[in-house]
């Protein structure tokens, strides 16, 4: 079965939006993919045969997602896919994949609710970053919550569930809106005065994307200030913080498995690698860091399948385990999404996120959980830093 | 939003999955493993229903299978149901119907559409059950109130009172005996009939006595 003796490379797809409204991010994703792959080739590749990906730009357009991975299936070489940041272009992309009985690796943080065989989960579910980051919000700022997001389904089920923590831990929403996924700074106005006038202790974003740094910007330029009313997210990034600037990003929060200035040796050779491929690490975030992963969590399963079959994948891929830049990783063998760290971190004076807590080891990936309860068991490795 | 709870309460479902151990059953209890809920499977169905589910899976096919029917008929509260069928021809259809399954997960089971047909399924049964006790409160109510039209007639007729004044005796006696007002208006009822049965006897009686004497 294997072909040793041939040097055809591996070919495999990579999806993720060069332009448009979530390109920061997905950018990123795509340079942490390829670092993984360029990694991968010079230490010889799988068996003598290297990775080649196949890049194609949906644009940060839903129906692209779905249009460019049926492009990719058709090939027959071709059968694993890394991409998708959205949930939305996640189930365009998804039915292709499921009838093709091809392989999906999604590194992003998303809602829960969904288990697909032929997808392996990189990123956080809601018991891995929301339940944390409520509870720390919660210890820290009060009960007042006000929510901004952007209009589509992540971040309404994001909502969903951080209510009802919220409301278990005796406080209240006093706010909620959504805005398209291109809203520009004026069309936050509305929204700041709001705020303003219902004065919450504390702002739970869940605009993505470009949103993003418009939204810091009217913020901070309408006199918002961080280190007093904190906007927490988990999304926010430093790749947009590098872009929105420190002013603008000076006190908020978010909550991610990773951040760039995490100091294991694991991050310090990625980190080190990066820069040399890139020359700035600028723009690493905790998708880059997921996509990365993903690709070393793959080639790792190729190395003993000899085949991108989905099958043969899924069966060595559950249970797989990868030290990563954030800590050691593993893929829950009964959902197929990652056991992942836990990390809360605020935005300095300069820029730099510092941690505020860290779980103390892997919280594992609970996609179904509809109601968290602030006394889950989740919760318990979670101490102060 | 009365079935609110539904999706919170998920996770204590106890749910049993009656077909037999294939890929499908396997399929199934991944999902509900996934979910949360605590699942077991048995199959074949056990004679003697032992502790019961609040939701139970069962295999419909083109025949009734005794073994799930006999099931249904010894559980004493009906669990919520789901037929899983594989088939959707009329015999299929039909028996999906006479099993009066709350709702219907179709085979190949996927995990996609295990937690819609759970849902949907608990909000018919809770629907249902709530029914159920609407319509025996409204039954009783109509009982009861033919019950107290009959008991007041009766008090007007003998002791010659209007309607108004037959309730609150009625009431007054309900209060006195810390009886429901309905007992009181069945005793009524019944020592009326006792007694009319009395003197109707008493009168066929003299019917037999010779005329004329």
């Amino acid at each position: 079965m294997a072909r040793n003796s041939s040097d055809k490379p591996w070919t495999v797809g990579v999806l993720f939006s060069q332009t448009g409204a979530t390109s920061i991010i997905e950018k990123s994703q795509l340079k942490g993919t390829l670092l993984a792959i360029d990694e991968i080739n010079q230490a010889g590749g799988i068996e003598g045969r290297n990775i080649s990906p196949v890049i194609l730009d949906p644009a940060s357009d839903v129906k692209k997602y779905r249009i460019y991975a049926e492009e990719m299936l058709a090939n027959p070489e071709l059968n694993v896919i890394f991409g998708c940041y959205m949930s939305s272009s996640r189930k365009e992309v998804l039915p292709v994949i499921e009838r093709q009985n091809g392989f999906l690796f999604y590194p992003t943080l998303y809602e829960g609710f969904e288990y697909s065989p032929n997808v392996i989960y990189g990123g956080a579910a809601p018991n891995q970053n929301s339940l944390p980051l409520a509870i720390y919000l919660l210890d820290n700022f009060g009960s007042r919550f006000y929510f901004v997001g952007s209009d589509y389904i992540y971040p309404r089920e994001s909502n969903r569930v951080m209510r009802n923590i919220v409301r278990q831990g005796g406080g209240q929403v006093v706010g909620e809106n959504y805005l398209s996924l291109d809203a520009r700074r004026e069309d936050f106005e509305w929204i700041l005065e709001d705020i303003g006038r219902v004065s919450p202790n504390v702002i739970f974003s869940t605009v993505v994307g470009i949103g993003t740094i418009n939204f810091y910007t009217a913020y901070h330029e309408n006199g918002g200030d961080g280190f007093k009313l904190p906007i927490a997210s988990l999304t926010t990034n430093e790749a947009e913080v590098a872009i929105m600037g420190r002013g603008a990003a000076a006190g908020h929060i978010t909550a991610a498995p990773y951040f760039r200035n995490i100091k294991t040796e694991e991050n310090a050779r990625f980190l080190g690698k990066y820069v040399r491929k890139f020359g700035s690490i600028d723009d690493v975030t905790s998708c880059c860091e997921a996509a990365y992963s993903q690709v070393h969590l793959f080639a790792n399963a190729l190395r003993l399948t000899g085949s991108t079959g989905a099958d043969q994948l899924r069966a060595v891929l559950r249970g797989a385990e990868f030290e990563a830049p954030q800590g050691r990783i593993k893929i829950d063998p009964d959902n197929n999404h990652t056991y992942l760290q836990s990390r809360i971190a605020r935005l300095g004076a300069d820029g730099e996120y510092r941690l505020e807590r860290e779980a103390v080891r892997p919280i594992k990936p609970d996609p179904y959980l509809a109601v968290p309860a602030l006394n889950d068991w989740a919760n318990a490795p979670i101490g102060t830093n | 939003m009365e079935h609110d709870y539904i999706i919170q309460q998920l996770r204590g479902l106890n749910v049993l999955v009656l077909h037999p151990r294939d890929g499908d059953a396997e399929e199934l209890l991944q999902q509900l493993n996934r979910i949360g809920c605590r699942a077991h499977a048995i199959w074949p169905p056990p004679s003697h229903p032992t502790d019961t589910a609040d939701l139970t899976f069962i295999e419909v096919r083109e025949k009734p299978y005794d073994g799930i029917t006999n099931y249904l008929k010894l559980t004493a509260d009906r669990p919520t149901l789901i037929g899983m069928a594989g088939y959707e021809s009329p015999s299929v259809l039909q028996n999906l119907i006479d099993l009066q399954v709350d709702s219907v997960l179709a085979k190949p089971v996927r995990p996609y559409g295990v937690l819609s047909s759970i849902i949907v399924a608990r909000r018919n049964w809770q629907q249902g059950k709530r029914n159920e006790k609407i319509i025996a409160k409204l039954k009783s109510k109509v009982e009861n109130s033919h019950k107290m039209n009959e008991a007041k007639i009766v008090l007007m007729k003998i002791h010659d009172i209007n309607e108004d004044q037959a309730y609150r005796a009625i009431r007054q006696q309900a209060m006195t005996c810390r009886k429901t007002i309905a007992e009181i208006a069945q005793s009524i009822i019944e020592s009326n009939a006792l007694l009319h049965n009395f003197v109707a006897k008493r009168a066929s009686d003299d019917d037999d006595l010779p005329e004329g004497a």
